[in-house]
Protein backbone atom coordinates (compact mmCIF):
# COMPACT_ATOMS: atom_id res chain seq x y z
CA UNK A 1 0.00 0.00 0.00
CA UNK A 2 2.75 2.12 1.16
CA UNK A 3 4.49 1.78 -2.10
CA UNK A 4 1.82 1.48 -4.37
CA UNK A 5 1.07 4.90 -2.47
CA UNK A 6 4.87 5.92 -3.10
CA UNK A 7 4.93 5.16 -6.95
CA UNK A 8 1.74 7.01 -7.25
CA UNK A 9 3.29 9.90 -5.53
CA UNK A 10 6.51 9.70 -8.21
CA UNK A 11 4.45 9.41 -10.93
CA UNK A 12 1.71 12.03 -10.40
CA UNK A 13 3.94 14.84 -8.86
CA UNK A 14 5.73 14.74 -12.78
CA UNK A 15 3.21 14.81 -14.29
CA UNK A 16 1.02 17.64 -12.22
CA UNK A 17 4.09 19.70 -12.83
CA UNK A 18 3.64 18.88 -16.60
CA UNK A 19 0.35 19.91 -16.74
CA UNK A 20 1.04 23.25 -14.67
CA UNK A 21 3.73 23.89 -16.98
CA UNK A 22 1.74 24.14 -20.18
CA UNK A 23 -1.18 25.58 -18.68
CA UNK A 24 1.56 28.18 -17.76
CA UNK A 25 3.06 28.54 -21.24
CA UNK A 26 -0.22 27.00 -23.17
CA UNK A 27 -2.98 29.26 -21.18
CA UNK A 28 -6.54 28.01 -23.07
CA UNK A 29 -9.62 29.31 -21.24
CA UNK A 30 -12.47 26.93 -19.67
CA UNK A 31 -12.00 24.45 -16.71
CA UNK A 32 -8.07 25.05 -15.07
CA UNK A 33 -7.50 21.31 -15.39
CA UNK A 34 -4.15 21.26 -14.39
CA UNK A 35 -4.21 23.84 -11.62
CA UNK A 36 -6.55 21.48 -10.47
CA UNK A 37 -4.67 18.37 -10.65
CA UNK A 38 -1.96 19.99 -9.22
CA UNK A 39 -3.67 21.33 -6.62
CA UNK A 40 -5.40 17.79 -5.59
CA UNK A 41 -2.11 15.62 -5.74
CA UNK A 42 -0.51 18.21 -3.34
CA UNK A 43 -3.48 18.12 -0.95
CA UNK A 44 -3.10 13.84 -1.64
CA UNK A 45 0.91 14.40 -0.72
CA UNK A 46 -0.08 16.65 2.47
CA UNK A 47 -2.71 14.38 3.62
CA UNK A 48 -0.08 11.00 2.94
CA UNK A 49 2.75 13.13 5.38
CA UNK A 50 0.42 13.70 7.85
CA UNK A 51 -1.20 9.94 7.72
CA UNK A 52 2.56 9.40 7.68
CA UNK A 53 3.02 11.40 10.62
CA UNK A 54 0.85 11.47 12.68
CA UNK A 55 -1.34 8.23 12.10
CA UNK A 56 0.25 5.87 14.58
CA UNK A 57 -0.10 8.84 17.78
CA UNK A 58 -3.74 9.10 16.69
CA UNK A 59 -4.87 5.89 16.90
CA UNK A 60 -2.99 5.09 20.05
CA UNK A 61 -4.04 7.74 21.25
CA UNK A 62 -8.01 6.94 20.02
CA UNK A 63 -7.15 3.56 21.62
CA UNK A 64 -5.89 5.18 24.91
CA UNK A 65 -8.46 7.21 24.95
CA UNK A 66 -11.27 4.34 24.16
CA UNK A 67 -9.92 2.00 26.64
CA UNK A 68 -9.80 4.98 29.44
CA UNK A 69 -12.96 5.39 28.47
CA UNK A 70 -14.49 1.96 28.63
CA UNK A 71 -12.70 1.41 32.01
CA UNK A 72 -14.33 4.72 33.53
CA UNK A 73 -16.97 3.29 32.40
CA UNK A 74 -16.94 0.04 33.55
CA UNK A 75 -16.12 1.58 36.76
CA UNK A 76 -18.71 3.99 37.06
CA UNK A 77 -20.92 0.93 36.58
CA UNK A 78 -19.41 -1.36 39.07
CA UNK A 79 -20.08 1.95 41.36
CA UNK A 80 -23.11 2.35 40.55
CA UNK A 81 -23.71 -1.28 41.23
CA UNK A 82 -22.42 -1.00 44.38
CA UNK A 83 -24.23 2.13 45.22
CA UNK A 84 -27.87 0.52 44.54
CA UNK A 85 -27.15 -2.12 46.52
CA UNK A 86 -25.68 -0.43 49.13
CA UNK A 87 -28.94 1.67 48.39
CA UNK A 88 -30.66 -1.47 48.66
CA UNK A 89 -29.51 -2.81 52.36
CA UNK A 90 -29.91 0.86 53.66
CA UNK A 91 -33.40 0.44 52.61
CA UNK A 92 -34.17 -2.48 53.86
CA UNK A 93 -32.16 -1.53 57.40
CA UNK A 94 -34.52 1.51 57.30
CA UNK A 95 -36.90 -0.34 57.01
CA UNK A 96 -36.15 -3.23 59.72
CA UNK A 97 -34.29 -0.20 61.58
CA UNK A 98 -38.02 1.21 63.32
CA UNK A 99 -38.75 -2.48 64.49
CA UNK A 100 -35.33 -3.02 65.75
CA UNK A 101 -35.12 -0.13 67.72
CA UNK A 102 -38.06 -1.26 69.36
CA UNK A 103 -36.76 -4.20 70.46
CA UNK A 104 -33.60 -2.81 72.01
CA UNK A 105 -35.92 -0.62 73.60
CA UNK A 106 -37.75 -3.25 74.77
CA UNK A 107 -34.52 -5.95 75.55
CA UNK A 108 -33.27 -2.50 77.22
CA UNK A 109 -36.56 -1.88 79.18
CA UNK A 110 -36.85 -5.67 80.28
CA UNK A 111 -32.95 -4.86 81.49
CA UNK A 112 -33.28 -2.52 83.46
CA UNK A 113 -36.46 -3.59 85.41
CA UNK A 114 -34.67 -6.68 85.98
CA UNK A 115 -31.74 -5.04 87.15
CA UNK A 116 -34.33 -2.89 89.28
CA UNK A 117 -35.93 -5.89 90.77
CA UNK A 118 -32.44 -7.14 91.72
CA UNK A 119 -31.61 -3.54 93.32
CA UNK A 120 -34.73 -3.33 94.93
CA UNK A 121 -34.30 -7.05 96.21
CA UNK A 122 -30.93 -7.39 97.71
CA UNK A 123 -31.74 -3.30 99.16
CA UNK A 124 -34.46 -5.34 101.20
CA UNK A 125 -32.77 -8.46 101.85
CA UNK A 126 -30.09 -5.99 103.49
CA UNK A 127 -32.72 -4.13 105.22
CA UNK A 128 -34.16 -7.03 106.73
CA UNK A 129 -31.09 -8.12 107.94
CA UNK A 130 -30.38 -5.17 109.50
CA UNK A 131 -33.28 -4.94 110.90
CA UNK A 132 -33.35 -8.34 112.07
CA UNK A 133 -29.61 -8.12 113.72
CA UNK A 134 -30.90 -4.75 115.30
CA UNK A 135 -33.87 -6.92 116.74
CA UNK A 136 -31.60 -9.69 117.84
CA UNK A 137 -29.03 -7.11 119.37
CA UNK A 138 -32.03 -5.44 121.47
CA UNK A 139 -33.60 -8.76 122.36
CA UNK A 140 -29.66 -10.12 123.63
CA UNK A 141 -29.41 -6.80 125.54
CA UNK A 142 -33.09 -7.03 127.28
CA UNK A 143 -32.33 -10.95 127.79
CA UNK A 144 -29.21 -9.71 129.60
CA UNK A 145 -30.45 -7.02 131.67
CA UNK A 146 -33.53 -9.28 132.74
CA UNK A 147 -31.17 -11.99 133.55
CA UNK A 148 -29.11 -9.68 135.95
CA UNK A 149 -32.14 -7.93 137.07
CA UNK A 150 -33.33 -11.44 138.49
CA UNK A 151 -29.95 -12.78 139.73
CA UNK A 152 -30.08 -9.07 141.93
CA UNK A 153 -33.16 -9.58 143.06
CA UNK A 154 -32.27 -13.18 143.96
CA UNK A 155 -29.25 -12.39 145.38
CA UNK A 156 -31.04 -9.75 147.38
CA UNK A 157 -33.11 -12.15 148.27
CA UNK A 158 -31.51 -14.76 149.48
CA UNK A 159 -29.23 -12.35 151.65
CA UNK A 160 -32.24 -10.89 153.31
CA UNK A 161 -33.37 -14.42 153.79
CA UNK A 162 -30.20 -15.66 154.92
CA UNK A 163 -30.30 -12.41 157.88
CA UNK A 164 -33.65 -12.42 158.88
CA UNK A 165 -34.01 -16.23 158.71
CA UNK A 166 -32.23 -17.22 162.35
CA UNK A 167 -33.89 -14.85 164.16
CA UNK A 168 -37.37 -15.74 162.06
CA UNK A 169 -37.63 -19.36 162.70
CA UNK A 170 -38.92 -20.84 165.74
CA UNK A 171 -38.28 -24.13 167.53
CA UNK A 172 -41.35 -25.68 165.84
CA UNK A 173 -39.83 -24.39 162.27
CA UNK A 174 -36.72 -26.03 162.84
CA UNK A 175 -38.20 -29.10 164.34
CA UNK A 176 -40.79 -29.05 160.66
CA UNK A 177 -37.90 -28.93 158.79
CA UNK A 178 -36.37 -32.21 160.35
CA UNK A 179 -39.64 -34.18 159.94
CA UNK A 180 -40.03 -32.98 156.54
CA UNK A 181 -36.56 -34.33 155.88
CA UNK A 182 -37.50 -37.32 157.46
CA UNK A 183 -40.36 -37.62 155.55
CA UNK A 184 -38.29 -37.15 152.26
CA UNK A 185 -36.03 -39.59 153.26
CA UNK A 186 -38.40 -42.46 153.48
CA UNK A 187 -39.75 -41.78 150.66
CA UNK B 1 -5.19 -44.69 153.22
CA UNK B 2 -2.04 -46.18 152.59
CA UNK B 3 -1.45 -49.96 152.08
CA UNK B 4 0.59 -50.06 154.89
CA UNK B 5 -2.34 -48.96 157.25
CA UNK B 6 -4.74 -51.56 155.50
CA UNK B 7 -2.60 -54.39 155.94
CA UNK B 8 -1.82 -53.70 159.53
CA UNK B 9 -5.90 -53.28 160.18
CA UNK B 10 -6.27 -56.48 158.28
CA UNK B 11 -4.01 -58.40 160.19
CA UNK B 12 -5.43 -57.34 163.55
CA UNK B 13 -8.85 -57.60 162.60
CA UNK B 14 -7.89 -60.98 161.80
CA UNK B 15 -6.43 -62.09 164.81
CA UNK B 16 -9.30 -60.08 167.06
CA UNK B 17 -12.14 -61.80 165.44
CA UNK B 18 -9.90 -64.93 166.42
CA UNK B 19 -10.27 -64.22 169.68
CA UNK B 20 -13.68 -62.67 169.45
CA UNK B 21 -12.25 -59.16 170.26
CA UNK B 22 -13.20 -57.35 167.18
CA UNK B 23 -15.70 -54.69 169.14
CA UNK B 24 -13.06 -53.95 171.95
CA UNK B 25 -10.33 -53.89 169.83
CA UNK B 26 -11.84 -51.52 167.81
CA UNK B 27 -12.72 -49.55 170.96
CA UNK B 28 -8.95 -49.66 172.04
CA UNK B 29 -7.78 -48.42 168.36
CA UNK B 30 -10.27 -45.74 168.71
CA UNK B 31 -8.72 -44.03 171.56
CA UNK B 32 -5.26 -44.38 169.76
CA UNK B 33 -6.20 -43.44 167.07
CA UNK B 34 -7.22 -40.26 168.57
CA UNK B 35 -4.18 -40.07 170.94
CA UNK B 36 -2.06 -40.18 167.57
CA UNK B 37 -5.05 -37.15 166.37
CA UNK B 38 -2.99 -34.62 168.93
CA UNK B 39 -0.41 -33.04 167.13
CA UNK B 40 2.42 -33.14 169.67
CA UNK B 41 1.88 -36.90 170.53
CA UNK B 42 1.85 -37.36 166.45
CA UNK B 43 5.00 -35.52 166.39
CA UNK B 44 6.84 -37.86 169.20
CA UNK B 45 5.37 -41.49 167.43
CA UNK B 46 6.96 -40.07 164.03
CA UNK B 47 10.30 -39.00 165.55
CA UNK B 48 12.92 -40.82 163.22
CA UNK B 49 15.48 -39.89 166.00
CA UNK B 50 13.82 -42.01 168.60
CA UNK B 51 16.36 -45.09 169.19
CA UNK B 52 14.35 -48.89 169.33
CA UNK B 53 13.99 -48.55 173.18
CA UNK B 54 12.80 -45.14 173.02
CA UNK B 55 9.89 -46.75 170.87
CA UNK B 56 9.08 -49.49 173.13
CA UNK B 57 8.92 -47.50 175.79
CA UNK B 58 6.54 -44.62 174.52
CA UNK B 59 4.43 -47.99 173.69
CA UNK B 60 4.54 -49.44 176.60
CA UNK B 61 3.70 -46.21 178.52
CA UNK B 62 0.93 -45.69 176.40
CA UNK B 63 -0.37 -49.08 176.46
CA UNK B 64 0.29 -49.16 180.45
CA UNK B 65 -1.98 -45.23 180.65
CA UNK B 66 -4.85 -47.00 178.70
CA UNK B 67 -5.26 -50.51 180.15
CA UNK B 68 -5.05 -52.25 176.80
CA UNK B 69 -5.68 -55.56 176.70
CA UNK B 70 -2.53 -57.78 175.77
CA UNK B 71 -3.38 -58.34 172.59
CA UNK B 72 -3.77 -54.55 171.50
CA UNK B 73 -0.38 -53.79 173.73
CA UNK B 74 1.27 -56.46 171.56
CA UNK B 75 0.25 -55.08 168.09
CA UNK B 76 1.02 -51.42 169.54
CA UNK B 77 4.96 -52.64 170.52
CA UNK B 78 4.82 -54.61 167.14
CA UNK B 79 4.19 -50.87 165.18
CA UNK B 80 6.90 -49.40 167.61
CA UNK B 81 8.85 -52.17 166.60
CA UNK B 82 8.86 -51.74 162.83
CA UNK B 83 8.72 -48.26 163.23
CA UNK B 84 4.86 -47.82 162.33
CA UNK B 85 3.41 -45.52 165.27
CA UNK B 86 2.37 -43.02 163.02
CA UNK B 87 0.23 -45.37 161.22
CA UNK B 88 -1.72 -45.37 164.08
CA UNK B 89 -4.23 -43.32 163.36
CA UNK B 90 -5.00 -44.93 159.75
CA UNK B 91 -5.05 -48.26 161.35
CA UNK B 92 -7.93 -47.74 163.77
CA UNK B 93 -9.94 -45.68 160.71
CA UNK B 94 -9.47 -48.44 158.94
CA UNK B 95 -10.16 -51.53 161.39
CA UNK B 96 -13.36 -49.26 161.85
CA UNK B 97 -14.63 -50.07 158.36
CA UNK B 98 -13.70 -53.77 158.54
CA UNK B 99 -15.74 -53.44 161.51
CA UNK B 100 -18.36 -51.77 160.32
CA UNK B 101 -18.54 -54.03 157.15
CA UNK B 102 -18.48 -57.05 159.07
CA UNK B 103 -21.27 -56.14 161.28
CA UNK B 104 -23.00 -54.66 157.93
CA UNK B 105 -23.29 -51.10 159.35
CA UNK B 106 -22.98 -47.54 158.05
CA UNK B 107 -21.80 -44.52 159.05
CA UNK B 108 -23.24 -41.05 158.84
CA UNK B 109 -22.52 -37.56 160.09
CA UNK B 110 -25.88 -35.65 160.70
CA UNK B 111 -25.64 -32.07 160.62
CA UNK B 112 -28.23 -29.46 161.62
CA UNK B 113 -29.18 -26.14 162.38
CA UNK B 114 -30.16 -26.69 166.14
CA UNK B 115 -29.36 -29.35 168.63
CA UNK B 116 -31.46 -31.92 167.60
CA UNK B 117 -34.19 -34.27 170.33
CA UNK B 118 -32.77 -37.82 170.94
CA UNK B 119 -36.36 -38.58 169.20
CA UNK B 120 -35.59 -36.63 165.86
CA UNK B 121 -32.05 -38.32 165.70
CA UNK B 122 -33.56 -41.88 166.54
CA UNK B 123 -35.91 -41.16 163.50
CA UNK B 124 -33.51 -39.87 161.77
CA UNK B 125 -31.27 -42.96 162.09
CA UNK B 126 -34.31 -45.14 161.33
CA UNK B 127 -35.15 -43.35 158.31
CA UNK B 128 -31.98 -43.88 156.99
CA UNK B 129 -31.51 -47.61 158.55
CA UNK B 130 -34.87 -48.40 156.55
CA UNK B 131 -33.29 -45.94 153.16
CA UNK B 132 -30.18 -47.93 152.94
CA UNK B 133 -31.31 -51.38 154.38
CA UNK B 134 -28.26 -51.26 157.01
CA UNK B 135 -27.39 -50.53 160.58
CA UNK B 136 -26.08 -46.48 160.91
CA UNK B 137 -24.12 -44.92 163.35
CA UNK B 138 -24.53 -41.63 164.11
CA UNK B 139 -22.23 -38.65 165.02
CA UNK B 140 -24.39 -35.30 165.40
CA UNK B 141 -23.05 -32.14 164.61
CA UNK B 142 -24.65 -28.56 165.07
CA UNK B 143 -23.72 -26.14 162.01
CA UNK B 144 -25.88 -22.77 162.45
CA UNK B 145 -24.97 -21.42 159.14
CA UNK B 146 -27.40 -24.36 157.57
CA UNK B 147 -30.28 -22.11 159.11
CA UNK B 148 -32.68 -24.70 159.58
CA UNK B 149 -33.02 -28.61 158.53
CA UNK B 150 -30.57 -30.90 158.79
CA UNK B 151 -27.79 -32.47 156.01
CA UNK B 152 -26.57 -36.19 156.78
CA UNK B 153 -23.37 -37.55 154.95
CA UNK B 154 -23.15 -40.96 154.70
CA UNK B 155 -19.85 -42.24 153.63
CA UNK B 156 -19.84 -39.18 150.71
CA UNK B 157 -23.07 -39.35 149.84
CA UNK B 158 -24.74 -36.13 151.03
CA UNK B 159 -28.38 -36.11 151.53
CA UNK B 160 -29.18 -32.33 151.91
CA UNK B 161 -32.08 -30.91 153.78
CA UNK B 162 -30.98 -27.73 154.55
CA UNK B 163 -33.12 -24.10 154.65
CA UNK B 164 -29.61 -22.59 153.51
CA UNK B 165 -29.27 -25.34 150.57
CA UNK B 166 -33.28 -24.81 149.77
CA UNK B 167 -32.68 -20.95 150.13
CA UNK B 168 -30.06 -20.79 147.22
CA UNK B 169 -31.80 -23.12 145.02
CA UNK B 170 -34.61 -21.04 145.22
CA UNK B 171 -32.64 -18.21 144.64
CA UNK B 172 -31.19 -19.54 141.62
CA UNK B 173 -34.52 -21.05 140.24
CA UNK B 174 -35.59 -17.61 140.40
CA UNK B 175 -32.18 -15.88 138.95
CA UNK B 176 -32.87 -18.24 135.16
CA UNK B 177 -30.37 -20.84 136.27
CA UNK B 178 -27.44 -18.36 137.39
CA UNK B 179 -25.29 -19.59 140.30
CA UNK B 180 -25.07 -17.30 143.01
CA UNK B 181 -22.89 -16.47 145.55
Amino acid sequence: MKRLAGAALALLLPLATLAQEIEEHHPHPGIPWGKLAFTAVNFGVFAYILYRALGAFVRNSLRERRAAVQAALEQADRVRREAEALRAEWEQRMATLAGELEAMLREARQDIEVERDQILAAARRTAEAIQRDAERTAENELRQARERLRAEVAEQALHLAERLAPGRLTAADQGRFVDEFIDQVRR
Amino acid sequence: MSSVARSYAKALFAVADESDGLEQTAAELQVLGALAGDPQIASGLANPLLSSSARNGLARTIADNLRLRPMTRNFLLLLADHRRLDQLGRIAEHFERLLDERLHRIRATITSAVALSDAQRQALVDAFEQKLGRAVLAETRVDSQLLGGVVVDVEGTIYDGSVRTQLHSLANRIAGGRSLQ
